[in-house]
């Protein structure tokens, strides 16, 4: 009655089964790696807002300046410091 | 055989049934696993807000001054715990004992919400996880944060709890901001905390209660600097007083005093009713009534002409200038530059400013020289911009990109706003001038000293002042325009016993333009007066 087609098909259809949820269950294997990624990368998003806004506080004006001053002796920029390239060059030349 | 028969059948319907058993239940595993994504989804997504991210604000070289910072708070829910005892012990380890919270029956209780820790680290949170107890959850929270401190914190503005933007540029442009989108500002942050050092400074060395001051570029009204002093940390939220949080540049209403004289003249010189020669006696003073009088600081005995009483900040002349000109003129060319409305800026915080509004000539002439009119340091920066930069209307604005319309209303022709600058100049650069402590010998600077008695509960102090300076610079092409106004100066020994604005504001302008020009790009000119685009006033002195 039962005839070896009958037993193959059975077979091949419990293969088709378990193949299938192999599929799915890599699919929701990926998507929980997809998620985590995404959860990483708004992390990291978010870290390097964090350390955008940590650079931002420690070259405020107002510590570069204290820093300069004090760490590096560097002295305000007077506006006899300031030249224009045009008398620069004509400068040299007159030199030479 | 029939046995045989059925035994095959029997066999075929276990066999049968063993198959459906088998499918059902594999059918059941595929048809479970989606309720079970959900579940680790839940517990992997943490808790977010549905608040969207706020936009930055950045200055104009790019410099970050406000962002929004994700923080994560843990959260539990008592009544779920198993073992609150066990859960206390390893919670405290995880943090090796580095927590200031009172526990003290609160894990024990009936509690459904217990923020047990603000600020944790996601890697903590796993730690707590493992501890194995359910109701243990995260809670999103973003808050504000401004890099720069005090920098321009007045105009910056603050958010509430929820993000939103209660003051400030946070609030003007709270729209913008909270679809996510970053607004770049004309501030310049090096110029801010120059302007502000030597601001300080001098308050401090003046012993004055509190300052202003506003840089502004002349032609497109876009705002380099405003200073508002006392200030704050714009982090700190709690335990501000009143008047630091007060923008002085902007809401603060003041009676500046001759600074006003500016537009006097420049009403004079556009009406045509005074003439650049003409000259006007103001050798006695003006009796208004019997207990107010229109006097002069220096005493002037001989008629001397328009120049020279801006020169000389002579009271009686501007009021002799102002009653030639009448009530319609004053009053058609104070609204002209604005003074009948708040200024138009991206802050919440202006003022509309408050003018005596009568027909008596005593109104007339002290508003002249600015009494009984109060405007903001803003409005004297604006109504300055459009005298010194050729007569055309500026809308200050705090945008780097923000378009100028094209056709600006000419309020002054570019020939009386070019005997103003020969004015203004001459008030710094001349010997007899009131601001010449100002002068820089690499920029020439124009401006006008204003010092007026300060109102105390509706009475002019004879001790507090209210001194201002405005200008622009360089004053024989302006590029930029600015005002400072310091409150309440205190005579000092080493300023002779003085706190006029010549003693105490003009001192630091030269000083501050000297230091911020170059980064405005504005190249140092080794310049002589006669070379510059200016018309050359003669001054006589107070005495002959």
């Amino acid at each position: 009655m039962i005839k070896t087609t009958h037993v193959l098909l059975l077979i091949s259809i419990l293969g088709i089964i378990f193949f299938n949820y192999e599929i799915k269950n890599n699919y929701h294997n990926n998507e929980k790696e997809i998620l985590n990624l995404k959860n990483l990368i708004s992390e990291k998003k978010q870290d390097i807002k964090l350390v955008k806004a940590e650079l931002a506080y420690l070259s405020r004006p107002e510590r570069i300046q204290s820093i300069a001053k004090q760490q590096l002796n560097m002295k305000e920029i007077l506006p006899t410091d300031v030249w224009n390239i045009n008398d620069i060059s004509k400068l040299y030349f007159e030199k030479n | 055989m029939e046995n045989i028969q059925k035994i095959k059948l029997k066999l075929f319907i276990c066999s049968f049934s063993f198959l459906i058993v088998y499918f059902s239940v594999a059918f059941s595993m595929l048809m479970i696993e989606p309720k079970e994504k959900k579940i680790i989804q839940s517990n992997f997504k943490i808790t977010e807000k549905s608040q969207k991210k706020r936009g930055n604000i950045y200055d104009d070289n790019g410099y970050l001054i406000a962002t929004t910072i994700r923080k994560y708070d843990l959260i539990i829910n008592p009544s779920l715990l198993r073992d609150p005892k066990k859960f206390e012990l390893e919670f405290k380890k995880i943090f090796k004992n580095k927590i200031n919270f009172n526990f003290k029956n609160k894990l024990s209780s009936n509690l459904k919400y217990l923020k047990l820790k603000k600020n944790i680290s996601l890697k903590d949170y796993y730690q707590i996880l493992k501890i194995g107890e359910p109701g243990i959850r995260l809670e999103e929270n973003y808050i504000r944060k401004y890099p720069g401190k005090s920098l321009a914190a007045h105009i910056i503005g603050k958010v509430d709890i929820d993000g939103k933007g209660i003051s400030g540029v946070e609030k003007k442009l709270d729209d913008k901001l909270s679809s996510s989108k970053d607004i770049y500002l004309s501030i310049d942050s090096g110029i801010q905390n120059i302007f502000k050092q030597i601001l300080l400074e001098q308050i401090k060395k003046f012993q004055a209660n509190a300052g202003a001051g506003i840089i502004m570029n002349a032609n497109n009204g876009k705002i380099k600097s405003i200073i508002s002093l006392p200030d704050y940390d714009n982090n700190i939220n709690n335990n501000l007083l009143e008047k630091q949080v007060f923008n002085n540049a902007t809401k603060g209403l003041y009676e500046l005093g001759s600074t006003l004289k500016i537009f006097t003249a420049a009403m004079a010189i556009e009406s045509g009713k005074v003439k650049d020669d003409q000259l006007i006696d103001v050798s006695s003073p003006i009796l208004l009534s019997k207990s107010q009088k229109i006097r002069d600081i220096k005493k002037i005995n001989f008629p001397i002409n328009l120049p020279e009483i801006i020169v000389h900040s002579s009271n009686i002349g501007t009021a002799k200038i102002a009653s030639s000109l009448g009530h319609n003129i004053q009053k058609k060319y104070f609204n002209l530059i604005g003074f009948n409305e708040k200024v138009g800026i991206e802050i919440i915080e202006t003022s509309l400013p408050s003018i005596r509004d009568d027909n008596h000539p005593s109104s007339l002439m002290s508003k002249s020289y600015g009494y009984g009119i109060q405007i903001s340091p803003l409005h004297l920066t604006k109504a300055t911009a459009i005298a010194l930069n050729g007569g055309k209307i500026v809308n200050p604005t705090l945008l780097k990109k923000q378009s100028t319309p094209k056709n600006s209303i000419q309020v002054f022709s570019n020939e009386t706003s070019k005997k103003l600058r020969s004015i203004l100049y001459l008030v710094v650069n001349d010997k007899n001038g009131t601001g010449k402590s100002a002068k820089s010998y690499y920029y020439p600077i124009g401006g006008k000293t204003g010092t007026a008695k300060k109102l105390v509960n509706g009475r002019y102090s004879e001790t507090e002042n209210i001194v201002a300076f405005t200008g622009g610079f360089p004053i024989n092409k302006p590029k930029y325009v600015f005002t400072i106004v310091i409150d309440g100066p205190k005579p000092q020994k080493f300023s002779a016993n003085r706190n006029t604005a010549g003693w105490v504001i003009a001192p630091i302008v030269g000083k501050l333009v000297n230091r911020i020009a170059p980064i405005l790009k504005i190249e140092p000119l080794n310049y002589e007066s006669s070379e510059l685009d200016l018309k050359k006033y003669k001054i006589r002195g107070a005495t002959l």
